[in-house]
């Protein structure tokens, strides 16, 4: 009986800990989705130069009215 | 047996911690909001004063031009001899608020704060207005009214477009800047012409495109790497402004309203009794139901718009 006990217990130790490592883990990879060892094409580069940009007739939307 | 049992309660009480693993950092409280994506994309820029200026400006035009059509809106349901008491007060309060944007300084620290609280409250007063004219009036007439304001536009409003071109020319002007600086290939006359409107954006990417293509692969993987951590240094800068402006939102909003009202009780408004007593009307009544729901209550020492310019919650100012 205690066996079976002592059992569940490992067992959910091991799940939450697995929760826990993967919930960390994924969190790291998704803020370093840039490495600097890749290499980046001219269309790349210019993109992120475009990003930098303002578009000149952007606007601040609130809503219309009607 | 008996520590069998004690280890299994321990267990279950730490695994009813486990979303807290999961949960929110930013522990918000009934004072606070969630910022939405486009508001918080928008704030990435106001790290340096002519971004801030950008925002500001543009947040003027979309009030303004939001006006005029209110405006004309209350003018032609007054010809059909509709009641528009309600809309004039709503039309009033985003007057005041226009004021309030006029008067917000880019330079302040709590630029942003500023910038969200404001854009809320347009965004607030703008669908009021939008869902009390749709209780009054029918989908065809409706119709009819949207096309008639649709293209409406008066000087004011074409100032300020080009008032915000310019201010973005110099914003880019600074951002290419830096960016020549990456190429090394810094050519000032070039920029000079983009910022006084005779070069164009398009001709100055195509530009950047010849020396882009022309470059080495290392030189292009080390500008990358530049200007996206610029970019993430900017973000991170961005985020926390936001963050901090989601705080006591509801309390600023409470003060806000407020001053408003204090400001159309002792002001020589122009508008006419029966419109200002409906607008103070209505402020009373958020006040009240702001005030019950006991959100605006908690005011744990960051009241107003902060320590920056203060001037949001000035009733906005001309007298």
């Amino acid at each position: 009986m205690s066996n079976k006990i002592l059992g569940i217990i490992v067992g959910l130790i091991l799940i939450f800990s697995s929760i826990l490592v993967i919930r960390v883990l994924t969190n790291d990879s998704e803020d370093t989705d840039f490495s600097q060892n890749q290499d980046y094409s001219p269309d790349d580069l210019l993109s992120e130069i475009d990003e930098s940009l303002l578009d000149e007739n952007g606007e601040v939307e609130i809503g219309e009215m009607i | 047996m008996k520590k069998m049992l004690n280890i299994l309660i321990v267990l279950i009480l730490s695994s009813s911690m486990l979303p807290l693993a999961f949960a929110d950092e930013s522990g918000n409280t009934s004072n606070d909001i969630e910022i939405d994506a486009e508001t918080q994309q928008q704030t990435e820029i106001m790290n340096c004063s002519v971004g801030a200026e950008i925002r500001l400006l543009q947040l003027e035009k979309a009030i303004t031009k939001n006006i005029i059509k209110g405006n004309e809106t209350v003018s032609v349901l007054k010809d059909l001899d509709y009641n528009a008491t309600e809309l004039e007060a709503i039309l009033a309060e985003l007057e005041f608020l226009l004021w309030n944007v006029q008067e917000a300084d880019p330079n302040a620290t709590d630029a942003v704060q500023v910038f969200v609280d404001l854009k809320s409250d347009a965004k607030e007063l703008t669908e009021e207005f939008k869902d009390t004219l749709k209780a009054m009036l029918d989908d065809k007439t409706l119709e009819g009214l949207r096309e008639r304001i649709r293209l409406m536009t008066c000087e004011q409003v074409q100032n300020l477009t080009k008032k915000i071109e310019n201010r973005i020319r110099t914003y880019n002007r600074n951002q290419l800047h830096r960016l020549y600086g990456f190429l090394g290939d810094l050519n000032n006359s070039f920029l000079e012409g983009y910022e006084t409107g005779n070069i164009t954006k398009e001709q100055v990417k195509s530009q950047i495109g010849k020396i882009v293509n022309n470059m080495t692969k290392e030189k292009r993987n080390q500008i990358f790497s530049e200007l996206k951590m610029y970019r993430i240094r900017t973000r991170i800068k961005s985020t926390v402004c936001v963050e901090n402006a989601t705080h006591n939102f509801t309390v600023r909003k409470q003060l806000r309203i407020q001053n408003r009202l204090q400001y159309s009780k002792n002001a020589q408004s122009p508008e006419d009794s029966q419109v200002r007593s409906e607008m103070q009307h209505r402020m009373e009544n958020r006040l009240n139901d702001m005030g019950s729901s006991g959100s605006g209550s908690g005011n744990n020492g960051n009241s107003g718009s902060g320590s920056g310019n203060g001037k949001q919650n000035g009733g906005g100012g001309k007298q």
